[in-house]
């Protein structure tokens, strides 16, 4: 059984559950437009000549792009309560290529119950074609069950 | 400025800026945002987090000066209050970290993000590995 898409209560959450994953492609077009928005041009990500010419051999896309495929996940998993609760605490271990898919995956680790509460902790990671880490850490909620999630 | 002259404990010039619809439409665009919670962008809908961390960081780092090789190491990130199109932000950022090992030098920096009422919305800590030819161990 997965969480999200709100398939499962949340009040029946239990250590050791999946979070729904995501697959995305950072594609040129997705970086460049992310480079647009963030102001962030740094050529590594940009210039497809000069990244050749790096240890990555191509361009890599920003780590605040991948990093907001984890949060998607969790606001997936968990609902609008992550936007007032939700954290994260991430290492980049290795770059998101451009054109390549990025698998995000997510488990439950620790719940905690509290005064109509639950804190959840749960492993987060994104992991290129070959399983290999592009980010590993965790990320956190606290959800109000007596509250209306929407 | 350069980033390898900040010290520990130095904070970078206050900045803020605007969560303007067409960068919210940019970012929902650019990573394929499919959650349901975000399918207008318009003044006041409720926009990405991770898009206001991204250019909080993009207006206080803007007069900082990255070596090349500059590696993004680690990020945390902590929600404090839901953030809207159309608002504007507060920024304030510290060095929190300052090591150098070798070659390198290890700086974490410190985000705070405040919303107009003065309302902390977000804060973050971004760690980054710098190149630093010649420095002694410490």
């Amino acid at each position: 059984m997965t969480l999200g898409e709100r398939q499962i209560p949340l009040e029946q959450i239990v250590p050791d559950m999946s979070l729904s994953s995501l697959v995305r492609i950072p594609t040129q077009e997705r970086i460049d437009l992310y480079a647009r928005m963030s102001g962030d041009y740094n050529p590594i990500h940009v210039d497809a000549n000069y990244a050749r010419e790096t240890p990555f051999g191509g361009t890599i896309a920003h780590g605040m792009l991948v990093l907001s495929y984890i949060s998607e996940m969790m606001l997936s998993a968990f609902g609008s309560q992550w936007f007032s609760t939700g954290w994260f605490s991430i290492r980049f271990k290795s770059p998101a290529q451009s054109g390549k898919r990025v698998k995000v995956e997510g488990r439950v680790r620790s719940v905690e119950r509290m005064n109509g509460q639950l804190k959840v902790v749960c492993n987060v990671a994104c992991r290129d074609e070959a399983g290999d880490s592009i980010i590993v850490g965790e990320a956190g909620v606290t959800v109000d069950l007596t509250a209306t999630n929407n | 400025m350069r980033i390898s002259e900040l010290k520990l404990g130095d904070t970078i010039p206050a900045s803020s800026f605007t969560l303007k619809p067409d960068k919210i439409k940019d970012y929902l665009e650019a990573v394929e945002e499919s959650s349901g919670y975000f399918t207008q962008w318009s003044q006041g809908e409720i926009a990405p987090p991770i898009a206001c961390a991204s250019l909080a960081m993009a207006s206080l780092f803007k007069n900082i000066e990255f070596p090349e090789g500059a590696v993004h190491l680690s990020q945390e990130i902590t929600l404090h209050k839901p953030v809207k199109v159309g608002q504007t932000f507060f920024c304030h950022a510290s060095v929190i970290r300052n090591q150098v090992r070798r070659d390198l030098r290890i700086m974490t920096m410190q985000l705070e993000i405040s919303d107009e009422g003065g309302e902390e919305v977000l804060e973050s800590k971004t760690g980054f590995i710098l190149s630093e030819p010649g420095s002694k161990v410490s």
